[in-house]
């Protein structure tokens, strides 16, 4: 089975930059990218398959990544999550790591240090 | 700098009749000269090294740490005026001093280290006449408010015109009454004022309200609504009858002329208007169609009527 | 009306960069007030500023004959890029800021809270724009000092009014509408920026260039 990313970003410019990142990661390597442009979309996403990793925006309209994070408690689902996010306060870092997710990425994204996230929490 | 020592600049730096000091990163004091000393009755020793906020307890930290933010960020001067704040530092030994203030960013050319200059200009005694002058002209400007003309026109103010078609508005709603705005700019009015002055550029103005003011129809009002646009409202006319009054009118403007020493002045405005209709909810939208007429005008290269 | 048009992938982008600028500028007031700062996803849009006033109505926080205190500034970067922002809140907001600047209710004629205002939104203004401009434009954009432009009026009256500076300057227009919350004080406001035809112009090709490169 190949191992599933799912990528939450409202913005499509984001989840292509971040896409094209993984995909040099991960070349020759069995996995599967989904998409969601916001938590609701991707709360639909993970019902119907539970991903083994997620990426995460924290501003989103609809639903947005702390709700989603809220949600996902409540529904009893841990799914490993590296949140990226354009907040760059502190105290935003600390909220999510309140609710459980691996890594926290600044916006604008930048290669080196997705890699290096990704390695620290074992994923490559 | 081979001509002036350091000593020198110290000197200078303490004649000088302003209060200056540099701060640093950190808000810390660094510089600080004896019109400061004079006046607060500490030495650049008592406060060398000291936060800012500590030595004025008094000045508004929030608000100036902002201001501080801005100028180390943007590296821009910022200043206080003495009508903004009257007494931003206050000193011990300075009476009441009204001051002007700047905020001034310096790098250091060596260090690249970031440093605000502040200067305090003591101008008590030019805030006391401009106070006694702005006393008189508040008088004149409450004059201004009781009165319903334009003083250079005397047609309506547009104060009043606008009042008068708020209730028009509200009366055509009530009565379903025919009510339509003309609003109309002068074409580059601007360079007659840079080409022949001020003062012809008044004439110019007066020559087009009295063109205006030679052919009113009945139950209709006419203002001035600032700088060189006017306006107009209309009560029981159909939009055919003011299109036509506008299209003679727009003519008469364009026929006629100002005289002046460098010759013959002609002139043409670009119009716009719009009708009530019972969507509209108040004054303000339909003089907004009627000035979105009327840049649609200029846009069609000026010198015509449009109708929203 | 429109002349510009923005294609799907070129709004996205925009409205990410913008992102990206708010959260360093919400990072920077935040540390300022020791408060966490929310900035709410920008709706940006190009639109004749013919209906500005009904777009403005319509968008805001604010209702329609509610009083409304409005700061704007103007900026300008060379000949590239001409436009400004205008800060819209309520006096109910005004009052919340009290607190923040250590006043009680007794102090609320205070000139020190329409400084703070002021100061406040060149902040806001400059910093949200500051931020996106630098992946834009080499040399810096120059800020004119911001001015209460209105206190007395209510939202409707202003917005028919900004009409007055918006269509004769600028034709279309790009106008984004941001959201501020400062936490706890529960301060909210519109942000708007504008800018002019040809500015949007100019952004366009930036933004044209920069999907090139990262397709």
């Amino acid at each position: 089975m190949s191992f599933t990313i799912l990528i939450v970003d409202d913005s499509e410019f984001a989840r292509k930059v971040l896409k094209k990142s993984l995909h040099s990661f991960f070349t020759g390597k069995d996995y599967a990218l989904s998409e969601a442009g916001n938590g609701e979309e991707a709360l639909g996403k993970i019902k119907e398959s539970v991903p083994h990793f997620m990426f995460l925006d924290l501003t989103m309209p609809v639903m947005d990544g702390y709700e989603l994070l809220e949600e996902l408690k409540t529904l009893d689902l841990n799914i490993p999550t590296v949140v990226i996010s354009a907040d760059i306060q502190e105290e935003a870092e600390k909220k999510v790591k309140e609710l459980g997710v691996l890594g926290f990425l600044n916006k604008p994204l930048n290669q080196d240090r997705i890699a290096d996230l990704l390695k620290e929490v074992n994923i490559i | 700098m081979s001509l002036v020592n350091l000593k020198l600049l110290t000197e200078m730096f303490n004649k000088i009749d302003i209060g200056m000091m540099l701060i640093n990163e950190d808000d810390k004091i660094c510089l600080w000269n004896s019109f400061l000393t004079r006046h607060s009755l500490k030495l650049q020793t008592d406060v060398s090294g000291q936060n800012l906020f500590d030595v004025f307890p008094s000045l508004p930290k929030l608000w100036l740490s902002m201001k501080f933010k801005g100028v180390r960020q943007l590296q821009n001067t910022s200043k206080v005026s003495w009508e903004q704040r009257p007494l931003l530092f206050e000193f011990d030994n300075g009476g009441t001093m009204m001051q002007n203030c700047s905020f001034i960013p310096v790098i250091d050319p060596e260090t690249k280290e970031n440093y605000i200059c502040i200067t305090i200009q003591d101008v008590s005694s030019h805030a006391k006449d401009k106070l006694e002058l702005k006393e008189i002209l508040l008088i004149n400007k409450s004059l201004e408010e009781i009165s319903n003309t334009d003083p250079l026109t005397g047609i309506f103010n547009r104060r009043y015109i606008c009042e008068a078609l708020e209730e028009q508005v509200l009366k055509a709603s009530e009565r379903n009454l025919k009510l339509a705005v003309l609003m109309f700019d002068l074409d580059y009015f601007k360079l007659v004022n840079d080409n022949y002055g001020h003062i012809v550029g008044d004439r110019v103005l007066k020559y087009v309200a009295d063109t205006v003011c030679g052919s009113m129809m009945k139950n209709s009002s006419f203002g001035r609504y600032g700088g060189e646009e006017f306006i107009l409202f209309f009560s029981g006319y159909s939009i055919r009858d003011v299109q036509d009054w506008a299209e003679k009118i727009r003519i008469k403007i364009s026929e006629g002329a100002v005289d002046s020493r460098e010759g013959d002045i002609h002139i043409t405005a670009s119009f716009g208007i719009a009708q009530y209709t019972p969507e509209i909810k108040d004054d303000l939208e339909i003089i907004h169609n009627a000035d979105v007429a009327m840049y649609r005008s200029k846009e069609k290269g000026r010198n015509r009527v449009t109708l929203y | 009306m429109n002349s510009i048009e923005f294609s799907h992938e070129e709004y996205d982008l925009l409205t990410e960069l913008i992102n990206v600028s708010m959260g360093k500028s919400a990072a920077e007031l935040a540390k300022l007030f020791n408060h966490f700062v929310k900035l709410k996803v920008p709706a940006l849009n190009i639109e004749s500023s013919e209906v500005l006033p009904e777009t403005i109505i319509k968008s805001s926080l604010f209702g329609e004959l509610e009083k409304v205190i409005v700061i704007q500034q103007k900026f300008h970067n060379d000949y590239s890029l001409k436009g400004e922002g205008a800060i819209i809140l309520n006096y109910k907001t005004r009052q919340t800021i009290l607190p923040l600047l250590e006043l009680t209710e007794d102090d609320i004629g205070s000139e020190e809270i329409n400084d703070f205002l002021l100061e406040l939104s060149g902040q806001l203004i400059s910093s949200c724009l500051s931020n996106l401009l630098m992946e834009f434009f080499k040399s810096p954009t120059t800020f004119e000092s911001p001015a209460i432009t209105s206190k007395e009026e209510n939202l409707r009256q202003v917005a028919y009014k900004s009409f007055e500076f918006g269509y004769q300057q600028y034709g279309d227009i790009l106008y984004s509408k941001i959201d501020f919350i400062i936490d706890v004080v529960n301060f909210q406001c519109d942000l708007f920026f504008f800018i002019d035809t040809e500015s949007l112009s100019h952004l366009q090709k930036i933004l044209q260039k920069i999907l090139e490169e990262s397709s």
